[in-house]
C-alpha cells in the first residue's frame, strides 16, 4: 500500500513537473499568445521600474498576441548566464549586451543575423541610426540592433575653471591645451595630488578605454583592418602611453589613481562631485546619475568637444545592443520587440531614465538636448562617427585583459610604455595567431 | 556452510518472518527518506565534479554549438605553462598565509577574553561574532567604501598627518588591504569553536597546573593550548580550504587588479570560464587548485597529529 502510495505521488510530480516543462519551451500558452523570454543587462532599479510598469505593459497593449518575460541580469553575470542558457537550450529570445560580445555570438552560430529585419526597415529610420546600424558587423551579416550609445568625453568644473583663471568659452582642444589646463587645475599637498586636473580610468578595463581614446587621437589603431595583427604597440601607441603614464607620475603629474574605483562608488563621491577632479573622462550616464542625485554640482559640470590630436577622436560606439537567439522559436516577435525598444518614444523614455545616451541622431533636434545638455557632445560625437569602438572578434576579450595587464604595469611605472606594448602585442599576437 | 546446515534443517517460525518483513520495511522507509539528499549530493555534488574532471580533458566551450571535444592533456599543459596561473597560485598562497595565522592568533586571544565571566560578555561575543553572519559580498563593498580616498582608513591617517593611501590601487598594497578585511570577517566563526574548544578543556588540569607553580604563561602554553590543538587542527584546516577558493571578496574589492597583485586562482578560473569561454582550462586550472589545497590540507593534518604523538 505504501509503496504503491510512494509510486503514484512520484508519477503525479513528474507528469506536473514534465508539463510544465514543455508549457515553457513551447513559449505558447493556452490562449494562443506568444510568450518571449527577454534578457536585459544592468541592476539599476528605476530602469528595470520602467521596463516592467511602463515599457512591457505598453508593447503588450499594443502587441495583445505577444506577452513580455523580462529578466535584469547583472553585467558580471550577464555571459555566464546567457553561456549556461546556450549550452542547456534556455536562452532567452532577446537579450541585450555590449558590441564587443557580437563576434563570440555570430561565430558560434548563437545569434540570428537581423539583415533582412533591418533591410524592411524604412529609409529614414535606418539614416536615423547612421553608422551605428552596421555595427556588429560580421562575415558581413548585422547581428545586433543598437539600443543606446556608449562613449567617454571630458567633463569639467565650471566653477573650478573659473577659479583657475581658464576660458570658459574655449575648454582644450588637443592634448597639449588638456595637459596645461589640467596643470593649472592640479593641487597638491606636500608634493602629493589632492585635486586631480585630470582624471581617467587608470586600472583594469577602464584603462584600456583610456588608452583607446589616446590611441585614437594620435592616429593609431588596436588592431589592422582586417583584425589579424597586433597594432597598438605603433608609434602612435607608445606615444599616446607615454603622454598617458606622464599625466600621472612624476612631479608635473595632474592625475591619480586614488579614484580607480570611482565606478564602484556611490556617485555622491564621484570626484567630480566631491572636487577632487576638476576634468575627467565620464559617459553621459555617469552625468546623468550626477544630475539625479546632485543637481547643484551638475550646474557647475560641462562637457568638453572630443579631443583631437592627430584626429578628434574618442572610445566609444554602441552600448548595449539587442540580439535575438538564433534557436528562439518566436524570431518576428522578438523583432517587434526589438522595433518597440529602439523606436524614437520608447528610447525617449529609456535613455531619460538610464542617462545612456540615445543612438538616434534625431535626438539632436529634441528637447532632451534643452533638459540635459550634457548629452549634446555626446550626441554630435555619435553623429559625426568620432566615438571608435574595440574591435569585434572572438578573442577581443582575451586580448583586452592582455593589454590591460601590462597598460596597468606601465601606469605604475613597472614597465616602460614601449616595453609594456610590445610584451603586451607578442603575448596578444601569439594568442591571435591561434585562434 | 554451518549456518545454511542450521536454518535449513531449522523451520522459519511465523514471528521470525514477520518480523524479517518489519525490518525490510524499516530499512526501505529509511531509503525512501535518504534519498531526496542522496541525489542531492549526487546531482549537485558528485556528478559535477566528475563532470568537471571529463571537462578538463576536453576544450569545451559553452557558447560554442558542438559540445566537449577530448584534447587529453592539453588544457593542463596550457595551464601549468602560463605565467598567469603561477602567478595567481602564489597570491592565493600569499593570502592564504597572510590571512590564517593572524585569524587564528587574534581568534584564540578573543576566545581567552570572550571565555571570562565578565559583565556584558554576551554582548561582547555578539559584537565579535556579528561579521561571520554578514555577507562576504556585503562585507566587501562595505570595505570598498572604507578603503576609498574619502573612506574611514583615509579619514583616520589624515587625522595622523599622514598623505591620503591607495589602499586598493597600489600594487604593493592591496592583497595585504583585502588580507585585512578577511582576518576581520574571520575571526567571530573562529574565536566561537575555540571558545567551544576552551570550554571542553577539564578544570583539573589548571588546578594540577597550579599545584605544580604554573603560572598563567604555562598553564597557556602546557594546558590550553595542547587542549585546543583539535580545533585548531579543524579551523586551521577549514581557513585553508576557504581561503585557497578566495573569490567575492577579490572580484568586488579590485577585480584581481592592480597589476595581476590580487589576482587569486579562483579568479583566473572564472575568468577562464566565464570570460574567455574556456571550460577545459578551467576546470584543469580547479583540479589544480584542488590538488594544492588537498596537500596543504593534508599536510596541515598531519603536522598537528605528529605534535597530538609527540606531547
Amino acid at each position: 500500500m505504501f509503496r504503491r502510495m510512494a509510486f503514484i505521488a512520484m508519477l503525479l510530480m513528474f507528469t506536473v513537473i514534465s508539463s510544465s516543462f514543455a508549457a515553457c519551451s513551447s513559449g505558447l500558452s493556452s490562449s494562443g499568445t506568444t510568450r518571449i523570454k527577454v534578457w536585459f543587462p544592468g541592476n539599476s532599479v528605476p530602469e528595470s521600474d520602467l521596463m516592467l510598469k511602463t515599457l512591457v505593459p505598453e508593447f503588450e497593449k499594443a502587441n495583445p498576441s505577444i506577452k513580455v518575460d523580462v529578466q535584469y541580469v547583472d553585467w558580471g553575470s550577464l555571459s555566464p548566464k546567457l553561456n549556461s542558457g546556450f549550452a542547456g537550450g534556455i536562452a532567452p529570445d532577446v537579450f541585450g549586451h555590449g558590441t564587443a560580445a557580437t563576434a563570440g555570438f555570430a561565430v558560434n552560430n548563437r545569434v540570428l543575423s537581423l539583415d533582412d529585419y533591418i533591410n524592411k526597415l524604412d529609409e529614414a529610420t535606418r539614416k536615423d541610426f547612421g553608422a551605428t546600424i552596421n555595427a556588429g558587423l560580421v562575415n558581413g551579416h548585422r547581428y545586433m540592433m543598437p539600443l543606446v550609445g556608449d562613449g567617454q568625453l571630458y567633463a569639467y568644473r565650471t566653477d573650478l575653471f573659473q577659479a583657475a583663471g581658464l576660458d570658459l568659452a574655449h575648454p582644450p582642444t588637443n592634448w597639449d591645451e588638456l595637459q596645461n589646463a589640467a596643470r593649472k587645475l592640479t593641487q597638491r599637498q606636500g608634493g602629493k595630488v589632492v585635486r586631480a586636473g585630470l582624471q581617467f580610468g587608470s586600472t583594469g578595463i577602464s584603462a584600456e578605454g583610456t588608452f583607446a581614446s589616446f590611441l585614437y587621437q594620435a592616429g593609431g589603431q588596436l588592431l589592422n583592418k582586417d583584425n589579424t595583427a597586433i597594432t597598438w604597440n605603433s608609434e602612435q601607441g607608445i606615444k599616446a602611453l607615454q603622454f598617458m603614464v606622464n599625466l600621472y607620475n612624476g612631479p608635473d603629474a595632474v592625475g591619480t589613481n586614488a579614484n580607480a574605483n570611482a565606478a564602484l562608488l556611490p556617485i555622491s563621491q564621484h570626484p567630480l562631485v566631491t572636487g577632487q577632479a576638476a576634468i575627467a573622462l565620464v559617459g553621459s550616464s555617469t552625468l546623468a546619475s550626477i544630475q539625479r542625485v546632485r543637481p547643484d554640482v551638475m550646474k557647475n559640470i560641462a562637457v568638453m568637444p572630443p579631443i583631437s590630436q592627430e584626429q578628434q577622436a574618442a572610445f566609444g560606439g554602441t552600448g548595449t545592443a539587442l540580439f535575438i537567439n538564433k534557436d528562439s522559436k518566436h524570431p518576428d516577435a522578438s523583432w517587434r520587440f526589438i522595433q518597440y525598444m529602439t523606436s524614437f518614444t520608447t528610447l525617449q523614455k529609456y535613455t531619460n531614465v538610464t542617462g545612456a545616451f540615445p543612438i538616434r541622431t534625431s535626438f539632436l533636434k529634441s528637447d532632451l538636448v534643452q533638459k540635459q545638455p550634457f548629452m549634446k557632445p555626446y550626441l554630435e560625437a555619435e553623429a559625426s562617427n568620432i566615438f571608435q569602438p574595440n574591435p569585434d572578434i572572438p578573442a577581443w576579450i582575451q586580448l583586452r585583459d592582455i593589454l590591460t595587464r601590462y597598460l596597468e604595469k606601465a601606469m605604475v611605472q613597472q614597465m616602460t610604455p614601449k616595453a609594456a606594448l610590445d610584451a603586451a602585442a607578442q603575448e596578444a599576437g601569439s594568442l591571435l595567431a591561434k585562434k | 556452510m554451518a549456518i545454511e546446515t542450521i536454518s535449513a534443517a531449522r523451520p522459519v517460525s511465523p514471528t521470525t518472518k514477520r518480523r524479517g518483513a518489519i525490518q525490510k520495511r524499516i530499512a526501505l522507509t529509511g531509503m525512501i527518506f535518504a534519498a531526496p539528499a542522496v541525489l542531492y549530493v549526487l546531482v549537485f555534488n558528485v556528478f559535477p565534479v566528475i563532470y568537471a574532471f571529463y571537462l578538463s580533458f576536453t576544450n569545451y566551450s559553452p557558447i560554442a554549438r558542438q559540445g566537449p571535444q577530448i584534447q587529453g592533456l592539453d588544457s593542463y599543459r596550457t595551464v601549468l605553462a602560463s605565467g598567469q596561473f603561477w602567478n595567481a597560485m602564489g597570491v592565493t598562497i600569499q593570502y592564504t598565509l597572510e590571512v590564517v595565522p593572524p585569524s587564528i592568533i587574534l581568534a584564540i586571544a578573543l576566545a581567552l577574553l570572550a571565555n571570562r565571566p565578565l559583565r556584558g560578555i554576551g554582548l561582547f561575543r555578539a559584537m565579535v561574532y556579528l561579521p561571520r553572519i554578514v555577507s562576504l559580498t556585503a562585507a566587501s563593498l562595505v570595505w570598498l567604501w572604507l578603503y576609498s580616498d574619502q573612506g574611514l582608513f583615509n579619514y583616520l591617517v589624515s587625522l595622523l598627518g599622514i598623505d591620503k593611501i591607495e589602499w586598493l590601487n597600489s600594487p604593493a598594497l592591496a592583497l595585504h588591504a583585502v588580507a585585512v578585511m578577511r582576518i576581520w570577517k574571520a575571526l567571530g566563526g573562529n574565536m566561537v569553536l575555540f571558545l567551544a574548544g576552551l570550554q571542553v578543556i577539564p578544570g583539573d588540569l589548571y588546578e594540577a597546573a597550579a599545584i605544580d607553580g604554573a603560572n598563567k604563561w604555562a598553564k597557556f602554553f602546557y594546558v590550553t593550548l595542547p587542549g585546543l590543538r583539535p580545533v585548531m587542527a579543524y579551523v586551521t584546516t577549514v581557513n585553508i580550504i576557504y581561503l585557497f577558493q578566495s573569490f567575492s571578496e577579490i572580484y568586488i574589492m579590485t577585480q584581481g587588479g592592480p597589476t595581476e597583485s590580487t589576482t587569486t586562482v579562483n579568479m583566473l578560473i572564472y575568468r577562464q570560464a566565464f570570460q574567455y569561454n574556456q571550460l577545459g582550462q578551467a576546470s584543469a586550472t580547479a583540479f589544480l587548485l584542488f590538488a594544492v589545497i588537498f596537500i596543504f590540507a593534508i599536510f596541515n593534518i598531519r603536522l598537528v597529529s605528529a605534535r597530538r604523538t609527540n606531547a
